[in-house]
């Protein structure tokens, strides 16, 4: 049967709504919706003065900030401090945090003698190690580092430790029919297949690592993200204190979106209900 | 020539799976072992495999003691059991020595997947093959090292009737090229008629041999045909009397 003329031009304009709704976005722009209308509602406010600036600056008074800043230098200077020590305590958190895991994952009597512990020391909350370790380290990089890489440790562990425990007896049959040894086998079989626990493990250290930092930098820094939200305050200066905000939302979004990539890349052969999760 | 001599095995926890095994299978023989569930077929096989130790009595292959898993053995167990993030192509290459130079092992492993009917598939992850193609792969996997005994652990009891019957025909085109020694458990008493020299009926557990019979019908075999039945009804019968004195 032939379509009516009104059936066609409803389909029609049903197919012009379709293209014009948000929807049609790319979805990672999507996602831009959100923060960008508030952005504009809250700039359209300022304007028209119905909030303190002093206190809540609009974002092209935030902008204009983190521009002068940058003119100047001394952002370069901010954020490099910041990602290195982000960087550098991730990744010694992560490396420790693996070899440990891998070790008490695959060595029977190795859980037995050290997983309790670090259990026990997961337990404490790990800004509570600050004083101790400003009184061992001082106050300069190593106790922030470190800090940083405590945070990115227990995520790490707790993920590549259960992904090794969790491995299907039956694929390291498989490896012993093969005459892989302990190393073949952790190598060929359960690192491969506890992988996707390692890496969900790995994002969270990345997430605690980005939190640490601003505890680390909050504990005195001359220099930093965290340094220029304590000098927002002592100046009263509300738009550096929402600009370095601005700057760790931006930086932890980009590094976790790096790292998603990463582990949809290296878990495509999961069998999961949503792609990638 | 498998040798199995007075073969015991007593698990860990107490349970005695096996009480005494003793057989010889002359080489490039199909062995069929059937038996009711729990009668320790699978710990027969894996003691075969290495898997396990034997608690005692022996198991020679051409007249040298086994001790645990060889380059000579495959196995195919009930599920594929491949390595999820391998495609079949490095599945099958995993059965192989990693000290093999890496372009020979591509071309070994290329074969056994031809040999197995899955060529045009060696890219293809686990998760994207049909049940009768990951098995297909894990049986290339079992082939690749070309081994002299094979051990199945029920292959094919997961697959649909016609998908078996398709493999059957291809494991025994498969066996006729390199005539290995094939020992297969099944609960298909078909199966079992269909494809081996030797049929073993174990009791148990702990097991034991209840019955051994020969089977030198002619290959390809008919299923309808008067001596193919006459054996499938004494082995029901064999294996009902089995089940009867488990019971
Ligand atoms: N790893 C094990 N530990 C303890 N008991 C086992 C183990 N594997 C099998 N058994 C026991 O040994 C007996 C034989 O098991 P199995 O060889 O798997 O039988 P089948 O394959 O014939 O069904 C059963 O009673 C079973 O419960
Ligand atoms: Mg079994």
């Amino acid at each position: 049967m032939m379509p009516s003329a009104v059936e066609t031009s409803l389909a029609a304009r049903a197919a012009a709504l379709r293209a014009a709704s948000p929807l049609k976005l790319p979805p990672a722009l999507f996602g831009f919706l959100l923060p960008a209308s508030l952005a504009l509602s809250w700039e359209l406010a300022a304007f028209e003065g119905w909030i303190t600036l002093r206190l809540l600056p609009p974002p092209s008074a935030v902008a204009a900030t983190l521009a002068e800043l940058a003119q100047s230098g001394e952002l370069t200077r901010h954020l490099r401090a910041t990602l290195f020590r982000v960087g550098s305590g991730f990744v010694l958190g992560v490396a420790v945090a693996s070899v440990l895991a891998a070790l008490t994952g695959t060595v029977e009597l190795l859980r037995r003698l050290l997983d309790p512990s670090i259990q026990a020391l997961r337990a404490i909350p790990s800004i509570a190690w600050v004083p101790l370790f400003v009184l061992w380290f001082g106050i300069f990089e190593t106790p922030k580092i470190l800090l940083i890489a405590l945070g990115a440790f227990f995520p790490t562990y707790l993920g590549l430790e259960s992904g090794i425990r969790a491995v299907d007896r039956k694929l390291v049959e498989v490896g012993r029919i093969y005459h892989l040894g302990r190393v073949g086998i952790v190598l060929r079989i359960l690192v491969p297949a506890a992988l996707p626990s390692w890496l969900t493990g790995i994002r969270g250290g990345l997430g605690l690592a980005w939190m640490f930092v601003i505890a680390a930098e909050l504990m005195g820094a001359s220099e930093g993200l965290g340094y220029l939200l304590i000098d927002g305050q002592m100046s009263g200066n509300a738009a550096i204190i929402l600009g370095a905000l601005f700057l760790f939302a931006l930086l932890g979004k980009l590094t976790d979106a790096l790292l998603v990539i990463v582990i949809r890349r290296a878990t495509a052969w999961q069998d999961s209900f949503v792609r990638g999760a | 020539m498998l040798e199995i001599t007075r073969l015991s095995k007593r698990y860990d926890n107490g349970t005695a799976a096996l009480a005494g095994i003793d057989l010889v299978i002359d080489p490039g023989r199909i062995v069929a072992v059937v038996g009711p569930s729990g009668c320790g077929k699978s710990t027969l096989l894996r003691l075969l495999a290495g898997l396990e130790r034997p608690s005692s009595g022996t198991i020679r292959l051409d007249g040298a003691p086994l001790e645990g898993p060889s380059p000579k053995i495959g196995v195919v167990f009930q599920e594929p059991r491949l390595m999820p993030w391998l495609d079949v192509l490095h599945n099958v290459a995993f059965g192989l020595p990693r000290r093999m130079p890496a372009r020979a092992r591509t071309a070994m492993a290329l074969r056994a997947i031809a040999r197995v009917g899955l060529s045009g598939f060696e890219r293809a992850l686990p998760k994207e093959l049909s049940g009768g193609m990951a098995q297909r792969a894990a049986l290339a996997r079992a082939l690749v090292t070309r081994p002299q005994l094979l051990l199945l652990d029920e292959p094919f009891s997961a697959l649909d009737a016609r998908l078996r019957a398709r493999l059957h025909a291809e494991v025994l085109r498969i066996w006729a090229e390199d005539r290995p020694t094939l020992v297969l458990v099944t609960h298909d008493l078909d199966e079992a008629a269909l494809l081996a020299d030797l049929i073993l009926v174990l009791s148990g557990p702990p097991g034991i041999v209840r019955a051994v019979y020969t089977n030198d019908q002619p290959r390809p075999r008919d299923p309808r045909s008067l001596s193919f039945q006459m054996l499938r009804a004494r082995l029901l019968e064999t294996l009902s009397a089995c089940e009867h004195a488990a019971a």
